[in-house]
């Protein structure tokens, strides 16, 4: 919960919260809504514009600028497992409700020990990240660069062992997921 | 296609008569069916291509938070963290 009250504020990046900071954040009526669908509009490499559809059932892999290039990668990918609004105010900062729209995600890490780029001809290889390892978070649209194809690295197999029956999964993934997943780029 | 329709409707009917009648009912309920399977899906209008996203206004799909987290308190997704997965595997 306080995360999640953090994450909404995200102007404020760049220093602690306080308990203090967490109770200030007013959600109208206690309501959050639910949506199924967000549309992205990026600058493609010729520098067009396009739009990609990020659905929670069907398409919903992104990327992310990361925060340091720890790994000589500039992106973090997630699953995008809710898209929601709730009407926000800070106590304090006048009496005007917000509308702020928050996406619940869940976080694939890089497999860092795997060769890829142009020069080892092969694609960028994720994982999702173990349940105790921050595996979920939320993350602000407007911060996303667009939509990742994802492909399902077969010979590497299912797993059951990440996470539990979770409402994360989509229905139709029997509760498991695929150990690694290729970045089509 | 409407021409076509009406005869591949006719298979369908107990070729009698009164077979028209039973041709138009056909339609109706496969109309009916197609508006419904359509407002099952959210509608999202046209955005300015000037903003980064679009999210939609709609309120249909409200939840309570205190109630929500409370009963999804046993499942791991509910647990957020700050973003910053320790990005590394292995």
């Amino acid at each position: 919960m306080d995360h999640f009250l953090s994450q909404i504020f995200s102007d404020t990046v760049g220093r602690e919260f306080t308990d203090q900071d967490r109770r200030s954040i007013l959600i109208r009526d206690n309501r959050i809504f639910r949506h199924q669908v967000l549309r992205i509009n990026y600058t493609t490499y010729d520098v067009r514009r396009n739009q990609d559809s990020i659905n929670i059932r069907t398409q919903s892999d992104v990327m992310v600028l990361a925060d340091n290039e720890t790994n000589g990668h500039p992106y973090w990918y997630a699953r995008v497992i809710g898209i929601f609004h709730a009407m926000v105010r800070r106590s304090g900062f006048g009496n005007e409700w917000e509308k702020r729209d928050f996406l619940w995600v869940r976080w694939y890490g890089l497999e860092t020990s795997h060769q890829f780029g142009f020069k080892a001809k092969r694609l960028p290889r994720i994982g999702f990240v173990d349940t105790d390892d921050n595996a979920f978070g939320f993350i602000d649209p407007a911060n996303i660069i667009r939509a990742v194809h994802l492909i399902p690295a077969f010979y590497h197999g299912l797993t059951s062992e990440l996470l539990p029956a979770s409402m994360a999964r989509r229905k139709d993934e029997d509760d498991q997921d695929y150990n690694r997943y290729y970045v089509n780029m | 296609m409407i021409h076509r329709n009406a005869k591949q409707g006719y298979q369908r009917t107990s070729k009698t008569d009164g077979f028209e009648v039973q041709i138009a009912k056909h339609e109706r309920r496969q109309e009916r069916l197609r508006t419904r399977s359509k407002s099952a899906q959210e509608k999202l209008p046209l955005g300015s291509p000037e903003e980064p996203y679009q999210i939609s206004k709609s309120r249909d799909r409200a939840f309570d938070i205190g109630k929500f987290l409370h009963d999804n308190h046993a499942d791991p997704a509910v647990k957020v963290s700050p973003p910053h997965p320790s990005y590394n595997y292995y």
